[in-house]
């Protein structure tokens, strides 16, 4: 009794044939319309800023031939469907008939499959001759015309897509350190870092651009610092030292500040290399950052080192800062004036703006070498220990081509430059403008917020404040 | 009783045989022959409509002829009475001078009946011969006749001529297994028409096929092998003539009131095992269906107004269907 073993195995090979075809025909369509999409979205970027727009057309066209992958298996032909297909090369639809007969052992129905099995291999045979189209020409031209459009409008982007390389670079960088904020979290041991860090993850999560981030960073890396100095003059103070809970805290909040500004200055080394500007403020803030970070990193490595080292060090990140703010932060380079002095020309357009803040700056440093601007701020100033005869005097004032200088005998230095103010010197009955004496405040207050080194921001506020008085 | 593959091919060639015996008298036709003869192998009755002298009536006869049948010819007219077909009760006097009642057959009692221009009668006589073609029996004063076997209705109509007329109701259609159109001859046809019949040559018929064997070949028409596949496409065939399916065409949505019932499918699938048999085969193809499903299914369509109003022709409704199916069956 026959049945229908050698038709099935025929069958089989067609249904195997016609797979192939179809998933091999559809396939060139599938990826043409990928393709197409892509080429859309490159063209589209062209005219409006959209960040990662590379990415966006690559993952659309995944996504694209994706879902026609799923699309062409879940439309494949079925087994009856390829039945069908092959059933027209048999005459009077034998093999449809003898797949769907319900009663096999009749002897018509046997006849009917031996005639179908002796048929078999010839129509099968006529089956792969037939013409098969396997290459969709247009499909594969239009194809090859999309991916040199889509290779072309990659090699010449338009200035929208610059513009969203740029956007890209900065949310990449955002992400980097929200990643690194998230990675502290993790390795932050006491519960305050913890509680630290998850504001900065919202504080970070709220902002826009890298700028903002970073402002976020660097106005926590000075919280934190602030706690850590409130630790460290604890332990100064108290003689038991710390407890292990703060001892711990400690340790948390030096490595999360080190981490910070690490975070911060390569954040702002990646923005400048993008070319992307940043505030003033958010570079004195970023300066500050770094400075204390180093002076931090020394300290503990050797408290004893000389402060010419720590002045030479400051130089070296101040060099860079002027190099990336060179145009024309006449406010910031007021406080840089000794970085000024010792670092070359390329500050030197902001330099003169802002002597006057300056007076305690160098009365440390000097040396000639003017290299101790950075330090300028004040930090390098309360060490003492510089020559009084270093201090760097105005050219205006003494010999043409001297500098006059005052060789008087070494002293200790007290930490703290004196600062002198007639603020107080009032006697009854005189009269004083206002004006005067905002003037006087103003001045005396700035003087004492440089020498707190504060942030950038609350510096701001500050002047806001006096700014909004003077009017 | 289990026929063998060569008892088909026997067949076939015998049927082969009689087509060309028929075209030895008809000229043309094939397709009204062909037809006529997968009715009468079906078990079927058919209705031949057509111009008149297209040779309908000739046809049947040379079909008697050749099938050594029986053959009557009832031409319908306005006054026919239903008594003039099925035959009634007349008294019969007796050599001893009784009388009594005896059943004078009509002319029903043939294996073929003609009947000619069968729109002509009024319902009531048309309806006469409701029992006989449905239950092949005949009730007179309540007496149950068994009618001869084989028994085919071959009746004819005109297209034109709808005067006094009185067009076949519903159900009478119904018990056609077929409609076939006669169509006019073409050049070539006339030219031969012309020679056979207007000549002295006498063509004399052979028999060729007895009545017995006629019922044997409509067992062997039973045993035909229809597949699943075949007998799925036949009934969506069926099912895409009703309007109110959600798989008919918009055509017939739009035009068709009416769609056909089981009887035309069972037409479809009886004529199409006959035109696999008269092919030599001993299964039924989706050909086999595709072409006997208009003159299967043509009578049992109605058009709605705007079908009519449109001046569409059903075979056209047909042919558009049918195409719409085979169109989802090669998917």
């Amino acid at each position: 009794m026959s049945n229908r073993n050698q038709m099935t195995k025929v069958v089989q090979k067609a249904r195997s044939s016609m797979l192939f075809e179809y998933f091999f025909k559809n396939s060139q369509r599938m990826i043409a319309y990928a393709l197409l999409l892509a080429f859309v979205i490159m063209l589209v970027s062209r005219f409006f800023v959209l960040p990662f727009y590379k990415e966006i057309a690559m993952g659309i066209a995944a996504i694209t031939l994706f879902i026609a992958a799923f699309y062409l298996w879940w439309k494949r032909p079925s087994k009856k469907q390829s039945l069908n297909i092959l059933d027209r090369y048999f005459p009077d639809n034998l093999l449809r008939t003898v797949y769907s007969i319900e009663d096999l052992e009749s002897p018509l129905a046997q006849q009917l499959v031996i005639q179908t099995e002796k048929m078999a291999s010839y129509a099968f045979a006529n089956y792969q001759k037939r013409k098969k189209n396997l290459w969709h020409t247009k499909t594969l031209i239009s194809s090859v015309a999309m991916i040199l459009g889509i290779a072309l409008l990659s090699l010449f982007p338009s200035t929208a897509q610059q513009t969203a390389n740029n956007v890209k670079e900065e949310k990449l960088m955002t992400a980097e350190v929200k990643k690194a904020v998230k990675d502290m979290k993790k390795t932050a041991k006491t519960k305050e870092m913890k509680k630290a860090m998850e504001e900065l993850q919202k504080d970070l999560k709220k902002t826009n651009t890298t700028e903002e981030a970073l402002q976020s960073v660097i106005k926590k890396q000075k919280e934190l610092e602030l706690q850590k100095q409130k630790l460290e003059d604890k332990k100064a103070a108290n003689g038991k030292g710390l407890s292990k809970e703060e001892q711990q805290q400690l340790i948390d909040l030096q490595q999360a500040t080190a981490s910070l500004s690490k975070n911060a200055l390569q954040t702002q080394k990646a923005l400048s290399n993008s070319g992307t500007p940043i505030s003033p403020n958010l570079q004195i803030a970023l300066n500050q950052s770094a400075q204390s970070n180093q002076s931090m990193v020394q300290n503990s490595s050797s408290p004893t080192q000389s402060n010419s080292n720590n002045s030479s060090n400051n130089t070296q990140n101040t060099a860079q800062n002027n190099s990336s703010s060179s145009q024309g932060n006449n406010q910031g380079s007021a406080n840089n004036q000794g970085q000024a002095s010792g670092n070359g020309n390329k500050s030197s357009s902001g330099s003169g703006s802002g002597p006057s803040n300056n007076p305690g700056n160098g009365s440390g440093n000097g040396s000639g070498n003017g290299s101790g601007s950075g330090s300028g701020y004040g930090s390098a100033a309360g060490t003492g220990t510089g020559n009084r005869s270093l201090v760097a005097v105005p050219k205006r004032i003494g010999e043409k081509g001297r500098t006059t200088a005052d060789g008087g005998k070494l002293k200790d230095g007290s930490p703290i430059s004196i600062q002198e103010s007639n603020n107080g010197k009032i006697t009854k009955g005189s009269v004083r403008s206002y004006k005067e004496v905002t003037t006087n405040y103003k001045k005396s207050y700035m003087q004492t917020t440089e020498r707190l080194q504060l942030p950038g921001e609350l510096n701001q506020i500050v002047q806001k404040y006096f700014s909004s008085v003077e009017e | 009783m289990v026929y063998t593959a060569e008892q088909y091919e026997q067949t076939s060639d015998q049927l082969k045989l009689i087509r060309q015996e028929i075209g030895r008298y008809i000229v043309g036709q094939e397709d009204t022959i062909d037809f006529t003869l997968y009715a009468i192998l079906a078990d079927g009755h058919a209705l031949l409509e057509g111009l008149p002298g297209l040779g309908k009536t000739m046809l049947i006869r040379s079909i008697s002829e050749v099938l050594d049948l029986s053959f009557t010819r009832i031409q319908f007219t306005p006054d026919l009475m239903p008594t003039d077909i099925t035959g009634t009760s007349v008294i019969e006097r007796m050599p001893d001078g009784t009388s009594h009642f005896k059943f004078q057959e009509g002319p029903i009692f043939s294996q073929m009946v003609l009947a000619d221009e069968i729109n002509r009668a009024t319902p009531k006589t048309q309806s006469a011969l409701l029992e006989a073609m449905g239950e092949k029996t005949v009730t007179v004063l309540g007496d149950t006749k068994q009618m001869a076997k084989p028994f085919f209705v071959l009746a004819t109509q005109n297209p034109i001529e709808m005067e006094g007329t009185y067009p076949l109701p519903e159900a009478q259609m119904d018990r056609f297994l077929c409609k076939i159109q006669v169509p006019s001859p073409t050049k070539n046809e006339l030219m031969e028409i012309m020679k056979r019949t207007t000549g002295a040559k006498n063509i004399k018929l052979e028999k060729r096929l007895s009545a017995n064997e006629l019922i044997d070949i409509q067992q062997m028409v039973k045993e035909v092998i229809i597949a699943d596949d075949m007998l799925e496409y036949a009934v969506d065939l069926v099912v895409a003539t009703h309007p109110d399916q959600p798989s008919a065409p918009e055509m017939i949505r739009q035009y068709v009131e009416y769609g056909s019932g089981p009887r035309g499918l069972q037409s479809i699938v009886k004529l199409a095992k006959s035109r696999a048999l008269m092919n030599g085969r001993f299964h039924v193809s989706i050909a086999d269906i595709k072409t006997v499903a208009k003159p299967a299914l043509r009578h049992r369509l109605l058009l709605n107004y705007e079908g009519v109003a449109t001046g569409l022709r059903i075979d056209e409704v047909i042919d558009q269907f049918i195409e719409v199916v085979q169109q989802g069956q090669n998917v």
